[in-house]
């Protein structure tokens, strides 16, 4: 693979990692168009080649915001080898079984493992969470995500003392943990049956 | 157990870095000696860790989704591809001149086996119901100008560059206008996943549109004219009906189940659509493919309901959805945009033939793009 970026390429990602929304719409609109060849030509409708795309485009985003992430390729092809895998899995799933796409660039070889990570903690968070009524969704998404104090959940779910309050989402967190876990053994055991056949 | 509650609560802090320096020692010799104890901060780790990327997703997916809503957008208004439509459209008119009985039966031929059935989804994804019978009525274009121009080919003449373009166009269904600005109402799964829709009739001629907004489990949409030469409708003739209309009242709809206006008349069978579904009627109109979004009007000329569907193991059992589940909900959209529904009652007591003469420039085909 090539050594030496070009000085525009450091730039760009060096802005994405910093979460510069311009370059993630540069980026998103430069590529668009490969991807969407590639899902069209090889079986896929529009909506599928966007789907790809924004899926192949969180790989690529969440693999940059890694302490020890390289990109030893240009962006463009790690795009395109990440869409071209994820296109590939979606087409074994619709038991078409082939390994092989027309494609329309060069192309990497990635790792499933490398990009399931997320994908399979992100789903299991997403079960979870939509499996715990409320208020233990919202004190959950408070603490953890929108890191608010035990002060503060106490004053808005209208709780007597932080003791109740601490009580109440140690509950949450326990029921949210079994489901948590129950998704994510899960996908991941399947993951290494796929990868056996 | 407050035991276990302490525990979590001491491996959070110690997460989170919160331990003081004589809790953090003693917790560190507890962790070494105790591999459970260290499989319980592993698991913590992986939930808080599994929040941050949850969130994060959730954040960039947005994200995504706007940059490609907006590069959309500017691509079409640059491609322009109401100019190829309309000349495509011309072609297809002049064969349909030339080779009119074979295109029909062709057509004919092709409307049975490829209208397509999409399923009614009333809840947006929850409860399952039977829904084989409906059958939701928007029109697709595409294979049958496949097919006119199989014919086109076969008496070698013209070829047609535009082909490509040709193929986009998916699907048509019926609006029609519910403010003198230019708001139309149609079903929602006329437009689903649409990438561009346009409205046409002989009055307006074609404009873009772009959606306003849209109910799944009611199956309406809203759109407006995008179009900054367009001049306005002149003032609406019918106006909504409020109450529930009974079972016998007459009532007739226009649609494009074809590249013309068509006229049905028919009555309310049922004050319940499909499967008991209390925000629609049962009428006993014929419709077809392309009729979907199509108006629903009784004898004074108002407006009692918008064409959803029809049951496909019955005949003659045809759904709209009540014109007083469609101005609640739009009065209910009032933060995205104010729309008043017309109140006029310009047609009563006129015959049924100057009544349409009055209604047919409200009414529009509306084509989608995928």
């Amino acid at each position: 693979m090539k050594q030496v970026q070009p000085v525009t390429e450091a730039e760009m990602l060096r802005s994405l990692q910093s979460g510069d929304q311009k370059a993630l719409k540069s980026v998103y609109r430069q590529h668009y168009q490969t991807i969407m060849n590639l899902v069209l030509n090889n079986g896929g409708s529009l909506q599928e080649a966007k789907d790809v795309y924004q899926e192949a485009l969180i790989v690529f985003y969440e693999k940059l915001q890694e302490d020890d992430f390289e990109l030893n390729c240009s962006i463009k092809t790690f795009i395109y080898s990440v869409s071209r895998r994820l296109w590939l899995k979606q087409l074994q799933r619709k038991s078409r079984f082939t390994d092989d796409l027309s494609d329309t660039d060069e192309f990497i070889q990635v790792e499933s493992e490398d990009m399931e990570q997320k994908e399979d903690q992100y789903h299991a968070m997403q079960v979870a969470l939509e499996g715990l009524g409320e208020p233990c969704r919202s004190i959950l998404k408070d603490f953890y995500i929108n890191n608010q104090s035990m002060d503060d959940i106490t004053e808005k779910f209208g709780y007597t003392n932080a003791d109740n309050a601490k009580n109440q989402k140690y509950k949450c967190l326990k029921r949210l943990k079994k489901t948590f876990f129950e998704v994510y053994q899960k996908t991941g055991n399947n993951n290494d049956q796929q990868e056996r056949n | 157990m407050t035991n276990r509650r302490e525990t979590d609560e001491l491996i959070e802090r110690y997460c989170l870095g919160q331990l003081t320096p004589e809790e953090l020692r003693i917790f560190e010799q507890w962790r070494e000696s105790d591999p459970e104890m260290a499989n319980a901060i592993d698991d913590h780790r992986l939930i808080t860790d599994s929040f941050r990327v949850y969130a994060d997703r959730i954040d960039l997916k947005k994200k995504l989704a706007a940059i490609h809503d907006e590069m959309e957008s500017e691509q079409f208004a640059f491609k322009s591809p109401l100019k190829v439509v309309e000349k495509s459209d011309s072609k297809v008119r002049l064969l349909w001149k030339r080779y009119r009985v074979a295109a029909v039966a062709a057509v004919a031929a092709i409307i049975a086996v490829s209208s397509t059935i999409l399923y009614y989804d009333l809840t947006g994804g929850g409860a399952v119901k039977n829904q084989n019978a409906y059958r939701e009525l928007r029109r697709e274009v595409e294979s049958i100008k496949r097919k006119q121009k199989a014919l086109i080919q076969d008496q070698s003449t013209t070829i047609n560059k535009d082909q490509e373009h040709e193929q986009t166009q998916s699907f048509t269904g019926t609006g029609f206008a519910i403010t003198s600005d230019g708001y139309i109402l149609t079903s929602y799964h006329v437009v689903e996943d649409a990438s561009s829709i346009y409205i046409s009739n002989e009055k307006l001629g074609q404009v873009q549109m772009k959606t306003v907004y849209t109910d799944k489990s009611l199956d309406l949409a809203v759109l407006k004219v995008d179009d900054s030469d367009f001049k306005g409708f002149t003032d609406m003739p019918y106006s909504f009906k409020k109450s529930i209309s009974d079972p016998g009242e007459k009532v007739f709809t226009l649609g494009f189940p074809r590249e013309d206006l068509v006229y049905n008349e028919g009555s309310i069978s049922s004050y319940t659509g499909y499967e008991g579904d209390t925000t629609a009627y049962q009428i006993s109109i014929p419709v077809n493919p392309g009729n979907s979004g199509g108006p629903l009007f009784d004898g004074q000329g108002n407006l009692l309901g918008i064409i959803s569907g029809k049951n496909a193991s019955a005949e003659g059992a045809s759904f709209a959805v009540k014109s007083k589940w469609i101005s609640d909900y739009i009065n209910k959209q009032r933060d995205v945009a104010n729309i008043s529904v017309p109140s006029r009652k310009n047609l009563k007591g006129a015959d049924r033939t100057s009544q349409i003469k009055k209604l047919k420039d409200f009414v529009f085909m509306v084509k989608v793009y995928n």
